[in-house]
């Protein structure tokens, strides 16, 4: 049997027939479908998740979890906007936000890997937590004015009609 | 001893067969367990005991035959029949909830007591059972503290409460002291004087002859003799015949090796211990040569070899690997040194059964078949699964194909396969033809071979007497840690080898060249 | 000495800790909060409690057979909001039907559950993760965004959350927390003297051990499942009582904070310890903490959530590291009690073999 062929019979090649059914479904119902705008945008909706999807599979496989993701994912996001708003310059602010998503993954990784607590009750106690940090660096305000070049990068084409969340995702998938 | 032609048997086990895919496990076994009787069932590993025990136990159904209970017929489908048709079993590894009390263990299972639980009575109630086997222990106390026997004990008083009339023992005595040993055995008296009817599976021959009134051998699925336990003067002479009906197979049956002359001297090993798991392993290993690593379950060897692989190191004795002395801690020095360990699990340690054929041979060896960036030359990758295909002969159409599909001894020979990539100079192969088919298991007899024709050292690890008889130049034998002695290939005889792995022989540490 | 020991097992001392815990947390912030130690506090933190520790002693059947559920937010918000919805088009069904329609709802809702992780083999938290989002999903298509309005809910139902069961001096109990208080009681009870109970520490403690033993272990994670969902109805109904106002998002989180109370109140996330008296304990303890930390004016309220994850991370690390080395002391200590390391008989003399 071909490795091709064999694919098709797992979970993944079922997932994959049932991505094409819904795709022709939409395509033959809606009009403008099939247009690279509206592709653009279906992946701009859905990037963060895909990034974090990827990343779980690592976990999952090796039977654990982490239902902290979200909430670092928002940690980084507040703190990045924290600290711009604060005066740091954009770059320094996100590699800040980088590096506090990282310091988060290992403060998991100590309780559940060196003390040997489950994954789930720590992770779960993380989702509480980073959120809280969240909160306490952005109360109840909400920071926009991110300086031009940087909303650019998020929501405009940056190669051709790609933006720059379709290139992380081809990226990270190969 | 209760004379058979007065007292009714409990349970009867009449011309019962169970056949496996390709096994036939039992064939026209038939057996009867008396009250107040210790019936002790002997046999080697894959004789059929553990299956007849599945079935009594309403584990499996036989398919052929019937268990007769009182003289009635009974089927016996799941635990709970069996448990409310008065048969219990005790393993090695005993089945208590460790987070409830021994209270509460011995009573858990009861169905009579209410919904509700009386705790001052359940407690004095724990303590009258344990009072009538003579143990004295906390029923308070929570499972998880307790010891191995300590559990035992708990496990019997449960089979008791349940008025249980056929005790199914299981390898009870492996991990106990010799003092709690006897304590076992005065327990068994006192089931013995309820009228409980004991089977009691054991391999120390010590130990089944001095408890047992009644004694069968199972040999292949086959009920070999079932005979009363002799007198004392008779004692000795019955137990070499026990130990011939075990073995007695015809050894011409298996592929013979071919002579090698012996190369130079690959190992040798003085003293390896490892505190509380093995003791006192001496022996040569010469290129060219395969040397037999016989014994019972329990016997340890596995651990030998999982020391000289240095997955589990050894923390005494030395080892001398081509004239240079070496501790081997870990498992990439054991590679580089050039040793291979190919385990017994091939299900769960030697083989990644989602995975293909190639990824697996390919595996432990993957530097070399990465390219300058890091990543894999699946071209590579495929040529040398195909040539192991080709030489050792594994049936299947394509190298891609998911491992885990292969038939068993397919299994086998791709485990074979990764691990002779390696380009080892000492081999160490553990129960390498077990669960495999007749025709793979002489392919695997001929690879062996053939290898020790091209001077490798070969240690063979295998519960499988005539098999190790037939394969090796040498046979060293364990029992339970211990080296009991090394047979020349004309000394080691079935006989020989067994009485030394039950422990009738003094242990001799000397080395034979 | 020796028999306070046989008396407590350490799972005991644990609540214990956690009454002395909530105690000197409640002085504390009464030092910090004016007018705290006053019958509006109590009244306050026990109404807001009671939805979590219903929820919060379900869980805890269903952690107890080292399983977990998930979908119970989302079980309490379709609960309420289906309830609701049914009440404020008929403002004439009685209280008691009512009460027994939402716990229905939710038992039909677990029994989904059960099914599958019992007989179906499927891990429980991917099953629940699933009916998480399935119930949520069919509720929000059902309720077509409308919500459940205040006005439009019967008198009796609005005017419940006031009402008293009884009053202790200045101290009202609420009849919401009455009746989370009579559930944490029942099962409380069912755990530690029911035979059905004691299985569910077995099944936890030893699952293999479990299916050979000679009672129908299937059967009894499926009734787990059941209750759980059977209990988050009746909080879906506690919920509707205490808000009137129900939207689609319902619910969503309490699925969290039960596991959370639960695992503060010293339920092994593996099974086989624990008990719904010390999940309750865990869901006042952090409602407590909640509550508190808002009107203390040195900390903003923003730490809420880092302080509760933090309480959450400690209680879990205390559990593993010192109970492990107390029940360690604990066994050591007996097995000298007994007198040796094994079975020991009277007047024991070794015979020879």
């Amino acid at each position: 049997m071909q490795p091709r062929w064999s694919f098709m019979r797992r979970w993944e090649g079922l997932l994959l027939i049932l991505l094409i059914v819904i795709i022709a479904y939409n395509a033959l119902n809606t009009p403008g479908y099939l247009t690279v705008n509206n592709w653009v945008n279906l992946f701009q909706l859905s990037i963060e998740k895909i990034i974090v999807a990827l990343i779980m599979t690592f976990i999952i496989i090796n039977a654990e979890i982490d239902l902290s993701v979200a909430s670092m994912m928002g940690l980084s996001a507040c703190l990045t906007g924290f600290l711009y708003a604060g005066g740091m310059p954009m770059a320094g602010a996100l590699a800040v936000g980088l590096l506090a998503g990282v310091i988060a993954g290992l403060f998991n990784s100590f309780w559940i890997g060196i003390v040997g607590l489950p994954s789930l009750v720590v992770t779960l106690s993380g989702l509480i937590m980073f959120r809280g940090l969240a909160y306490v660096l952005l109360e109840d305000r909400s920071i926009g004015n991110f300086p031009a070049w940087f909303n650019q990068l998020g929501q405009q084409p940056l190669i051709g009609p790609f933006p720059l969340a379709m290139i992380i995702f081809f990226g990270s998938v190969s | 001893m209760p004379n058979p032609t007065e007292v009714r048997p409990v349970l009867e086990i009449r011309h019962v067969s169970k056949r496996f895919d390709a096994t036939q496990a039992l064939e026209d076994v038939s057996l009867t367990l008396y009250p107040g009787e210790v019936h002790a069932l002997i046999g080697e590993n894959g004789a059929g005991k553990s299956t007849l025990i599945k079935i009594m136990t309403g584990v499996h159904r036989p398919d052929t035959g019937e268990l007769l209970l009182d003289g009635k017929p009974v089927h016996v489908n799941n635990s709970q029949e069996a448990q409310s048709l008065g048969i219990a079993a005790i393993y090695q590894e005993p089945m208590v909830f460790p987070d409830l009390n021994v209270a509460e263990n011995i009573f858990i299972s009861h169905r009579k007591r209410g919904m509700i639980v009386n705790w001052g009575r359940l407690y004095k109630d724990a303590a009258a059972i344990l009072a009538q086997l003579d143990v004295r222990l906390d029923v308070r106390m929570p499972a998880r503290g307790l010891t191995l026997a300590a559990q035992q004990a708990v496990e019997i008083a449960k089979a008791i409460s349940l008025n249980v009339r056929v005790l199914i023992m299981d390898e009870p005595t492996a991990s106990l002291s010799a003092h709690e040993v006897d304590q076992l055995f005065r327990l068994i008296g006192a089931l013995r004087s309820k009228g409980v009817a004991i089977l009691f599976i054991g391999h120390r021959m010590e130990e089944v002859f001095r408890i047992a009134d009644r004694i069968t051998v199972l040999r292949d699925g086959k009920l070999i003799s079932s005979r009363v336990r002799a007198s004392a003067a008779e004692l000795p002479s019955q137990r070499e015949q026990v130990i011939r009906e075990m073995v007695g197979r015809e050894v011409s049956d298996f592929f013979a090796k071919i002579e090698v002359p012996r190369g130079d001297l690959l190992m040798s090993v003085r003293n390896l211990g490892k505190a509380g798991v093995f003791t006192g392993v001496s022996f040569d290993i010469h290129a060219g040569e395969v040397l037999g690593f016989a014994g019972l379950i329990g016997a340890r060897r596995t651990d030998v070899g999982l020391a000289l692989f240095g997955i589990e190191p050894a923390d005494s004795g030395e080892i001398i690997f081509n004239g240079r002395p070496v501790q081997i801690k870990t498992p990439e020095h054991a590679m580089q040194l050039g040793i291979a360990y190919v385990t017994e699990d091939r299900r769960g340690l030697g083989l990644t059964l989602p995975m293909s054929i190639a990824t697996n041979i390919t595996l432990p060896t993957l530097r070399r078949y990465l390219n300058g960036l890091g990543l894999i030359r699946r071209g590579d990758e495929q040529r040398t699964a195909e040539e192991y295909r080709d030489r050792l002969m594994i049936r299947t159409p394509s190298v891609n194909l998911e491992v885990g599909k292969l038939s068993g001894g397919n299994q086998q020979k791709v485990m074979l396969s990764k691990w002779l990539n390696a380009r080892p100079r000492l081999l160490i192969l553990d129960e390498p033809t077990r669960g495999i088919d007749v025709r793979a298991k002489a392919e695997v007899h001929h690879i062996i071979s053939d290898l020790a024709a091209r001077g490798l050292g070969i240690i063979l690890i295998s519960s499988d007497l005539p098999e190790v008889l037939a394969m090796s130049d040498r046979v060293l034998v364990m029992r339970e840690g211990r080296q009991m002695g090394i047979f020349t290939r004309s000394e080691a005889t079935q006989e020989t080898v067994m009485t030394a792995a039950m422990g009738q022989h003094e242990p001799t540490l000397a080395v034979q060249p | 000495m020796n028999a306070l020991r046989r008396r407590f097992q350490p799972e005991q001392i644990r609540e214990l800790v956690l009454i002395a815990l909530i105690i000197g947390i409640l002085i504390f912030f009464g030092t910090q909060i004016e007018n705290y130690f006053s019958p509006r506090t109590f009244t306050r933190i026990s109404t807001s409690v009671a939805v979590v520790a219903i929820v919060a002693v379900g869980q805890t059947l269903v952690i107890l057979t080292r399983n977990i559920d998930l979908s119970v937010g989302s079980i309490v918000g379709f609960t309420a909001y289906v309830v609701g919805t049914i009440l404020s088009r008929n403002n004439d069904i009685p209280p008691v039907a009512v009460v027994l329609l939402a716990v229905a709802m939710g038992a039909v809702m677990g029994s989904i559950n059960g099914l599958l992780v019992a007989y179906g083999r499927v891990p429980a938290i991917i099953v629940t993760l699933g009916t998480l989002a399935l119930y949520r999903t069919i509720l929000v298509e059902i309720s077509g965004a409308n919500s459940v309005l205040t006005n439009e809910l019967p008198r009796w139902l609005v005017n419940l959350p006031p009402v008293n069961v009884l009053s202790l001096g200045a101290l009202d109990i609420r009849l919401l927390f009455f009746i989370a208080l009579l559930v944490v009681v029942i099962f409380q009870f069912i755990a530690s003297y029911a035979a059905w109970g004691r299985r569910l520490y077995a099944i936890g403690s030893n699952p293999d051990a479990a299916r050979i033993a000679g009672f129908p272990a299937q059967r009894i994670v499926f009734t787990a499942f059941v209750l759980s969902g059977a209990l988050a109805g009746l909080a879906g109904f506690v919920f509707l009582a205490r808000f009137g106002n129900i939207t689609v998002v319902a619910g969503q989180g309490v699925e969290l904070q039960s596991v959370a109370a639960a695992v503060v109140g010293g339920v092994n996330i593996n099974g086989g310890l624990g008990s719904p008296f010390g999940a309750f304990l865990g869901a006042i303890l952090i409602d407590v903490i909640d509550n508190s930390l808002i009107r203390w004016l040195a900390i903003s309220e923003f730490w809420r959530d880092a302080l509760l994850g933090l309480l959450i991370l400690l209680a879990v690390a205390t559990d593993t590291v010192i109970m492990n080395r107390l029940r360690k002391a604990w066994s050591r200590h007996e097995l000298q009690i007994s007198g040796s390391e094994a079975p020991v008989e009277k007047g024991g003399s070794h015979h020879a073999a």
